[in-house]
């Protein structure tokens, strides 16, 4: 799948830029979704190369760094999903290209990490960014992944340290950074560990204070008393 | 998910128990006519203007849609994402529960 991030800053690419090369790089997306149900185009290196060479050009000639952007993107969902050594090389080229241009660009890299989270270009991308933003967005990532692991079995005792470590910069040095939704990495970070800590089965849930929908204010504790159903919902 | 808590909440509204939302919806305007049409008449709380990435599901540490906390008469959190008969037989399993205390007192 090219992932929304892709097909989202293509989109924002193309509104009435129409830039050099937009129609070749929707011709290649679209080759490139057709073709990546058929596993023997993953090692079909002039497939790969043609596209890759293509994309190489039109973001090379950029006018616009919305439309470099996306379209390297896209070639970095095409070398990650091939398995020629050729793909390969292309995949560190475009990973340099996109880490020198906009490595310190958060809202760009927060793009990049939807569309390929590899640990390696998460850690490329953590030693060389200067943007706190950006760092932060890296190791709530890494961490992540720890708490994924985290609802089905126990980390070892490194990774376990690696997390603390992570979850210490998150709510200290870094807890003001903001992530792509605006919220802070401190409240993220903390929620998350509470959720983990405290919201478990035979611990008393915390307050929530706030507004009814019509505007009215009111608290969970009202409802002590009763058994309470709490549904976190939306209309979606 | 709607007729399931419209059912709940029609079933024990003459019991000691409230169903309680913390609704995600970016735009309350754009909710009302659901809230109408769906006759959701339970309270909610709203999380704010910038909808899943608001305060409430924030600070609970919430990132999927939707997550159900059960809390008994004391609030201490008994199930957690329990959803359709699994949600019922939870919630009378506490009531009975519940029932039955006030009854050894």
């Amino acid at each position: 799948m090219i992932s929304k991030a892709v097909l989202a800053a293509l989109a924002a690419a193309a509104l009435g830029l129409g830039f050099d090369g937009a129609a070749d790089v929707a011709r290649i997306r679209e080759e490139f979704r057709k073709a990546q149900p058929e596993a023997a185009n993953r090692t079909n290196a002039a497939l790969l190369d043609g596209w890759l060479d293509s994309l190489w050009k039109v973001a090379s000639e950029a006018k616009e760094e919305d439309a470099r952007f996306a379209t390297l993107l896209l070639a970095l969902q095409i070398s990650d999903y091939g398995s020629t050594d050729s793909a390969k090389v292309w995949r560190e080229k475009v990973r340099s290209e996109l880490l020198t241009r906009y490595c310190d660009d958060p809202k760009r890299m927060a793009d990049l990490m939807r569309a390929s989270s590899t640990a390696d270009l998460r850690r490329q991308l953590y030693e060389r960014t200067k943007s706190k933003a950006v760092k932060a967005m890296c190791l709530w990532s890494e961490a992540s992944g720890y708490f994924a692991t985290l609802r089905k079995e126990k980390l070892s005792a490194d990774t376990q340290k690696r997390l603390d470590e992570i979850m210490a910069l998150l709510t200290g040095e870094l807890a003001d950074e903001l992530d792509s939704r605006g919220r802070r990495y401190g409240d993220v970070a903390a929620g998350k560990l509470r959720s983990v800590n405290d919201l478990v089965i035979g611990k008393v849930a915390p307050e929530i204070e706030g507004k009814d929908l019509d505007g009215a204010a009111f608290k969970l504790s009202e409802y002590r008393g009763k058994i309470v159903v709490l549904d976190f919902w939306g209309n979606w | 998910m709607y007729p399931h808590e419209r059912s709940l909440v029609a079933r024990l509204k003459d019991e000691p128990f409230a169903l309680i939302g913390i609704n995600s919806d970016e735009d309350l305007e754009k909710l009302r006519p659901t809230l109408e049409k769906e006759n959701i008449s339970w309270r909610s709380f709203w999380n704010g203007a910038k909808g899943t990435a608001g305060p409430i599901s924030t600070s609970w540490g919430v990132n999927s849609w939707p997550t159900i906390y059960v809390l008994d008469e004391t609030g201490t959190i008994r199930y957690m994402n329990v959803r359709e008969k699994a949600l019922d037989e939870a919630v009378d399993t506490l009531l009975a529960e519940l029932k039955a205390k006030k009854s050894a007192k």
